[in-house]
């Protein structure tokens, strides 16, 4: 005989989990210290499901970081020094 | 007639070899904008830095930032300037809602870090008021 599914709705794993549970001081490109626990080892900006942040401050982490990193003070990538030898 | 002023933030990159002329370079910047009426609300000298990656074969710069209010007409002419300086690696300009005195992060974790390198910006040309880093 078959499993009955149920049809109560899965948990999220990422429903309780934030990378951080605050941001220190403003989402902003001069704040690095502040930006950085949302990036990957790779220096790619985490998704909001996993920031677990609101759409709209998402969309300012996202702006800081590009701006930081036109400045060098966030790295595009981990593999920069491939690229310039 | 009254000409329309808008806010801006302009961070500079600047050759590290030449941190010396900044200053110099700055003043002829705030006379710029002073000339066309405009007013400086915050100015920064955030130092040599590291580079995230290399830039133009650089690896380090000195960057400098300032808040400034002022027509349309001094930013083109200020941006005509910088992309004639071979000092200037590279700038960016953002527009801001309103004016912006308080000190920035950034000049805020140096001092915490080290607070005897940072270097005075010598003294203001301009009227109004700047926010400048204060020895200690």
């Amino acid at each position: 005989m078959m499993k009955k599914k149920s049809n109560r709705r899965q948990r999220s794993k990422w429903k309780d989990m934030s990378v951080v549970s605050e941001i220190k001081g403003d989402i902003d490109y001069k704040n690095i210290e502040g930006i950085q626990p949302y990036l990957t080892e790779f220096f790619t900006l985490m998704p909001a499901k996993v920031t677990r942040l609101s759409r709209k401050m998402q969309k300012k982490l996202k702006l800081a970081v590009k701006q930081a990193q036109f400045l060098a003070l966030l790295p595009y990538t981990d593999r920069h020094h491939i690229i310039s030898n | 007639m009254l000409v329309a002023q808008r806010h801006y933030e302009i961070v500079w990159m600047f050759h590290p070899d030449r941190a010396d002329q900044v200053d110099e370079m700055l003043k002829r910047y705030r006379e710029v904008i002073k000339k066309n009426k405009g007013t400086i609300h915050r100015s920064e000298n955030w130092g040599r830095r590291f580079l995230a990656y290399h830039v133009n074969g650089f690896h380090k710069a000195h960057y400098a930032l300032m808040n400034i209010e002022c027509p349309v007409t001094a930013l083109d002419e200020l941006k005509k300037m910088f992309r004639i300086n071979d000092a200037v690696i590279r700038f960016q300009i953002l527009k801001c809602s309103q004016a912006i005195t308080q000190r920035s992060t950034m000049l805020a974790d140096l001092k915490m870090k080290a607070p005897n390198k940072i270097a005075p910006i010598s003294s203001a040309t301009s009227t109004s008021v700047v926010s400048e880093p204060q020895s200690v």
